[in-house]
């Protein structure tokens, strides 16, 4: 078992693991946090994405230890201590960008990262690329981009 | 229960691996690393993570070297000058999985990895890239091309890891370029061709060529037949039509879920063709 | 009691007209916040883990399963091969990713070691593969003695075709008028032949059950949509009381596109016997090979098309032959593929003589279920792509061919009696081609690339059509705070019948929608409703249903509001929850509780329909070919859709966006590709789905409101019945672009390379 203790959503924490343990089981399995979802295993859909220390990564690819001594920010914590949705996802509320919702959680938290990233057109093209590693079932993408897209408009 | 080692520096990775060779698994960026684990296809009682160490890390940018650590991320190379300056580099990337797998994933990683579908692979075999091989003996060198010697093989000895790779980035006069076919976009490449080329100053002729491959056999190839029939030849498009032709004299597709080794062998043929004049367009010389 | 003087209320004025505008979906805050909760996100305190041994053999019999060196590992609770399962199991296995065995342990990673334990003996059988070769005398037999594993035909047939003695899960036929007849009047006969791929819903959300019994009653926790088939079903293969069987589902539903309308055979009923064994909460979740092999695909169906037309483009006869891959067990849908294959090509055309024969034959292949417009999706693929087909054998354009042979309101379809209600068929054409048009672009001028543009038309019913009434039940209750719960029998699975239900109890009864929750029936719940969310029926009689008790809860605060204000009924007008009399003086609704109510005050309401309402659309496409590599691009797609009416035009188009994206991916990417009934790529790495990439450029959505009068505001179904029209209209684009004509999807660029280059030779 190794230990590992980080930053989760705002709280610090720390736990034992098998260092072969994904850390979207830590997240899921661990500390409860289910908004983190899973479903592919392979690292195709993108549902289990978080941030580490601010980027974007696949939870399901990421060794848990990696974690250690860094900050990870779900879905959960992406709004901070605030009652508010982050804007992100208040535009994916305006947009009718949820049907199911189960890929919503990774898919905001991508978009996220594109729009924090300090460098982006906010084309339609751009942003479907930024996306391409969160796979959608229900919305055939429009109102997900939609939405992602507005969002750079008006930051812009 | 595995071990999981998090070296700082070179010398304590170098030494953990000594240590623990054949039992050990060394972990960069951890995007092939987790699918091999979690399909039970390995399963080492020690881990050595190599990313906090400084010396693996970056991109440095010497007179005429450029020099890229194991542990620097695609994301890290996507966003350093270097990939507009060999356009090649930054094309390949941009076609790579993901957001999130670039933001992960390492050059070393995809280099030990040794997939012969890896997109990184032919652009650095056109700039006859080295790999920088350390042990507790210390470094070593060897050439990309010679470092793939199968399927998903690489010339490391048990004690050994990839520290990094280093190319020559001085000359500004070559114009490159990758070029990929995939199913779905970010899926991996059914073909993909990288292509490097320099030509004379009217633009005319071409005075170097450097193609290579990747999908097309148990390792990304150098395709010397195409190069060989372009270097001193004008750069006109049947030019490079006719001398595409030979992309299928260096490689050996299989069939497979991404397509049958005729087709493979026709898209190689014509991302030959496609990526050359690319870059021949990117020098300015549109036929 | 407060009285507000209505001109001091401060009125966020809820719209007139709820029904009819884009209310915000009332499921969304809590899935972009990251709360909600999915089936494969309950896992109760003393819940055990299942783990199956799933069989890699397409037919065999077990022979032997030795279960003591999984019971010898600790926190193995219970370990139980397939025949000593409940119910109707035997000892078959009948395709990849049948059940052999089953483990329930105190934790997953246990559950799975132990089921690597189990050792087992499995005497390989001789395997069918094809649906074609399934019904010749001399195949191997998939059912032999146990029929009722199958839950076969669901209606009596006999079957002169003397090729189709063998392995039978149902058969169809049909005459209409004189066909021979018709044939010879004809002035072009074209026949051709289709096929359609297995295609995976790819739900994100795996199957996941948590099964428990209740003394002698079953609780299964998950996604079903449909609630009533699902219980007699589980119950019927378990030989238990249906009344045994209950349903809860979990906050939020997962997706399905019919992957989840009913049970599947390697799910509840393996969940079910475990936890009857172990008397504890047993979950089972697939994962995602399992979710590939062990559930369903869509069916993989063979069409043979003949079409008489007279010069001027009339059709006179119409020949349809069905042959489809019920795959190893029917999941009580093997005959639907059949009957909307029949009877569509009658919705949609005028066809005066029409003869049809379908047979839907068992294989060792993965078994096929309900996905989004079954048997309609892959007709309409076949007919519409025939019809262009027979259009240029006549040298007729595609749009006005189509058109002269049209149905349209109150036309009697031959086969049946019942005229055909609201279409707005026509108008869909009309106006897509008039926005396809708008979005046309300018050509490339490169010479590798060539474009071509596809139109097709397509219909899929409201309601399952299985029955000959459909009905529903809804129970709204008012609470104190000034809430209405909606009580129903829909399934919320991302399609927005919640939303839908709230706008209508808001639209009726001026209480804001943001005070209606909507809850499924609890499995304590004397009301019912025997269908669910399936076969887009919510909005249609859920939704009817609703409506009803929103009527007669508007009624009875307007009674009671009279009262208590002192003037009549008629004079009472209800907005943002507060009831106001014409003098100004309000009185908010849930201060109208009288304390013979209790806390609450329920009303009840129901609808039913004999109705078959049929939704149509036109869907165009235009497409971009790379020759030199294959490549398909969609640029462009406009989908036409007949909705009846738009209760909320927002999420119809995220039905429509969907569709276009299942139907890109049924026309150039996706297929569970089988090998004598071995996956090749069960898995998300190698089976294709598509990203936004892949979604065309400019998408559009026209939607047709052609009024069904037996609708709730002369609504009728969306989300299924927007399917079919997508793949063909892709596929007659690309027959468009290349001039070759490719019959069996998906075409990939290999594919569409290799026929482009032959024909170079040629
Ligand atoms: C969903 C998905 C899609 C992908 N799509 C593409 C694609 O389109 N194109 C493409 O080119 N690639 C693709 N990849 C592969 C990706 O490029 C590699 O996974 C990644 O670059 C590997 O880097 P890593 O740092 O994560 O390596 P790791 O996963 O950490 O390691 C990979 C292997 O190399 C060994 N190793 C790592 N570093 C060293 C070292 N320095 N010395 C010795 N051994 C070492 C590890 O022990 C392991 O065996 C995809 C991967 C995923 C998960």
């Amino acid at each position: 078992m190794t230990e590992i203790s980080f930053e989760l959503d705002g709280e610090q924490v720390t736990t034992n693991v098998d260092p072969k343990t994904p850390l979207r089981e830590v997240l899921r399995d661990e500390f409860g946090k289910k908004g983190v979802k899973s479903s592919c295993d392979s690292g195709r859909c993108g549902v289990c994405t978080v941030h580490l220390d601010g980027d974007a990564v696949k939870s399901c690819l990421v060794l848990a230890p990696k974690a250690d001594g860094r900050t990870v920010t779900t879905i959960e914590g992406l709004a901070g201590e605030t009652d508010d949705l982050h804007d992100v996802q208040q535009a994916f509320l305006d947009k009718f960008a949820t049907q199911c919702g189960y890929c919503i959680p990774g898919m905001i938290m991508t978009a996220v990262d594109y729009l924090e990233d300090g460098e982006y057109s906010g084309e339609r093209a751009e942003i479907e690329s930024a996306l391409k590693g969160n796979v959608c079932r229900c919305t055939g993408y429009e109102k997900i981009v939609d939405a992602v897209e507005e969002v750079a408009n008006s930051r812009s | 229960m595995t071990e999981y080692l998090k070296p700082v520096d070179r010398e304590s990775a170098r030494r953990y691996l000594d240590e623990h060779r054949d039992s050990a698994k060394i972990v960069a960026g951890g995007q092939s690393l987790s699918l091999l684990l979690r399909q039970g296809l390995l399963d080492p009682d020690v881990m050595i993570d190599i990313s906090d160490v400084d010396e693996f890390s970056g991109i440095e940018t010497g007179p005429d070297r450029v020099s890229i650590g194991a542990v620097t991320t695609y994301e890290q190379l996507e966003s350093h000058p270097v990939s507009s300056t060999v356009e090649t580099l930054g094309d390949s990337v941009d076609v790579i999985a993901d957001r999130q797998v670039r933001t992960a994933g390492t050059i070393g990683g995809a280099i030990s990895h040794a997939d012969p579908s890896l997109d990184i692979v032919p652009p650095l075999l056109c700039l006859d890239a080295t790999v920088r091989i350390g042990s507790v003996d210390g470094e070593r060198t060897v050439p990309l091309e010679e470092f793939h010697d199968g399927y998903m093989a690489a010339d490391l000895a048990q004690n050994e890891l990839v520290e990094g790779i280093t190319f020559d980035g001085s000359a500004s006069d070559w114009e490159s370029n990758y070029a990929k076919h995939s199913r779905v976009s970010g899926g991996w490449a059914t073909v993909g061709i990288a292509s490097r080329v320099r030509t004379t100053d009217d633009r005319d002729a071409f005075t170097d060529v450097r193609i290579a491959a990747a999908a097309v056999g148990d390792t990304a190839v150098r395709l010397s037949s195409v190069e060989d029939a372009l270097i001193g030849e004008p750069t006109d498009r049947e030019t490079v039509a006719d001398a595409a032709s030979n992309a299928t004299a260096d490689i050996d597709p299989l069939d497979d879920l991404s397509g049958s080794a005729e087709y493979k062998k026709h898209l190689a043929r014509t991302l030959v063709e496609r990526s050359i004049n690319r870059t021949v367009d990117r020098t300015g010389g549109v036929r | 009691m407060s009285r507000l003087r209505r001109d001091e209320r401060t009125v966020q004025r809820q719209s007139e007209r709820v029904v009819g505008s884009d209310v915000p979906k009332i499921d969304a805050e809590d899935k972009v916040a990251g709360d909600a909760r999915f089936g494969s996100d309950l896992e109760p305190d003393d819940v055990l883990y299942a783990a199956v041994l799933y069989s890699t053999r397409t037919h065999a019999e077990i022979d032997d399963v030795d279960l003591s060196p999984a019971m010898a590992i600790d926190g193995v609770e219970c370990a139980l091969a397939r025949p000593d399962f409940m119910g109707k199991f035997d000892d078959r296995v009948r395709h990849y990713g049948d059940v052999i065995a089953a483990i329930a342990a105190t934790g997953p990673e246990t559950a799975d070691r132990a089921v690597n334990a189990i050792d087992y003996d499995l005497t390989p059988l001789d395997a069918v593969h094809d649906a074609r070769e399934a019904v010749d005398g001399d195949a191997p037999t998939v059912h032999p003695n146990n029929l009722d594993i199958a839950q076969h035909a669901q209606h009596d047939f006999t079957i002169e075709n003397e090729n189709y003695t063998k392995n039978i899960d149902d058969y169809h036929e049909l005459t209409v008028g004189d066909p021979d007849r018709g044939f010879e009047e004809a002035d072009h006969v074209v026949t051709g032949e289709y096929t359609t791929p297995r295609v995976s819903h790819c739900n994100l959300d795996t199957h996941c059950t948590i099964a428990e019994w209740d003394d002698d009653t079953l609780v299964l926790t998950e996604t079903l949509a449909s609630h009533g088939r699902s219980q007699r079903e589980i119950a019927g293969f378990l030989e238990i009381d249906p009344e045994r069987v209950k349903i809860k589902e979990p906050p939020s539903a997962s997706s399905s596109f019919g992957g989840r309308s009913l049970r599947k055979l390697t799910v509840e009923p393996v969940a079910a016997s475990l936890a009857r064994e172990v008397d504890r909460p047993v979950r089972l979740q697939l994962d995602r090979e399992r979710e590939f092999v062990s559930t369903a695909t869509r069916h993989q169906t063979q069409f043979t098309l003949e079409t008489g037309i007279t010069a001027d483009g009339e059709i006179t006869a119409m020949s349809v032959d069905v042959v489809t891959d019920t795959g190893a067990y029917p999941n009580g849908v093997g005959h639907v593929v059949l009957k909307n294959s029949r009877d569509r090509p009658l919705d949609v055309y005028r066809i005066p003589n029409y003869e049809y024969e379908g047979v839907a034959a068992f294989t060792n292949n993965v078994p096929g279920g309900e996905y989004r417009a079954i048997g309609s999706t892959q007709l309409t693929f076949a007919l519409e792509s025939h019809l262009d087909e027979v259009a240029a054998r006549a040298g007729l354009d595609r749009i006005t061919f189509r058109r002269k042979n049209l149905v349209e309101e109150g036309y009697v379809r031959p086969h049946t009696e019942v005229p055909i209600g609201s279409c707005g068929v026509d108008d869909c054409l009309e106006r897509g081609l008039r926005r396809f048009e708008e979005l046309e672009r300018d050509e490339t001028g490169d010479p590798r690339i060539t474009r071509g543009w596809g139109v097709a038309v397509g219909a899929h019913p409201t309601t399952s059509g299985a029955t000959s009434e459909d009905s529903s039940e809804a129970i709204l209750t008012l609470t104190a705070d000034g809430t209405v719960t909606a009580h129903t029998g829909a399934v919320d699975q991302g399609q927005g019948i919640d939303t839908v239900i709230a706008q209508i109890v808001g639209h009726e009864t001026g209480i804001p929608t943001s005070r209606v929750d909507v809850e499924p029936f609890s499995t304590t719940d004397r009301f019912a409703d025997h269908l669910g969310s399936i076969a887009s029926r919510s909005t249609y009689i859920i939704g009817a249903a609703v409506r009803d008790a929103a009527i007669a809860l508007e009624r009875e605060l307007h009674d009671r509001a009279a009262s208590a204000l002192d003037v009549s009924a008629d004079a009472i007008e209800i907005q943002d929850g507060v009831a106001a009399s014409p003098n100004g003086e309000g009185i908010p609704v849930e201060q109208l509780l009288s304390p013979t109510d209790g806390d609450e005050l329920e009303v009840y309401g129901s609808a039913s329909s004999t109705e078959t309402p049929v939704s149509y659309g036109a869907h165009f496409a235009a497409v971009e070919v790379d020759v030199e590599t294959g490549d398909v691009d969609v640029l462009t797609f406009v989908a036409s859709q007949d909705v009846g009416h738009a209760i909320n035009p927002k999420m119809i188009e995220g039905q429509l966006e969907g569709a276009i994206q299942h139907g890109i991916e049924f026309a150039l990417y996706s297929e569970l590709q089988l090998d004598r009934g071995m996956p090749k790529n069960a898995n998300l790495a190698d089976y294709p789905v598509i990203s936004p990439k892949e979604m065309p450029e400019d998408v559009a959505c026209e939607i047709v409101e052609s009024n069904e009068q037996s609708g709730p505001y002369g609504a009728k179904g969306v989300g299924t019945p927007s399917m079919p029209p997508v793949a063909p209209a892709i596929m007659n684009a690309l027959a468009d672009a290349t001039g070759n004509r490719f019959r069996d999807p998906p075409i990939d660029s290999e594919t569409v390379y290799t026929e482009l280059s032959s024909e170079d030779r040629r």
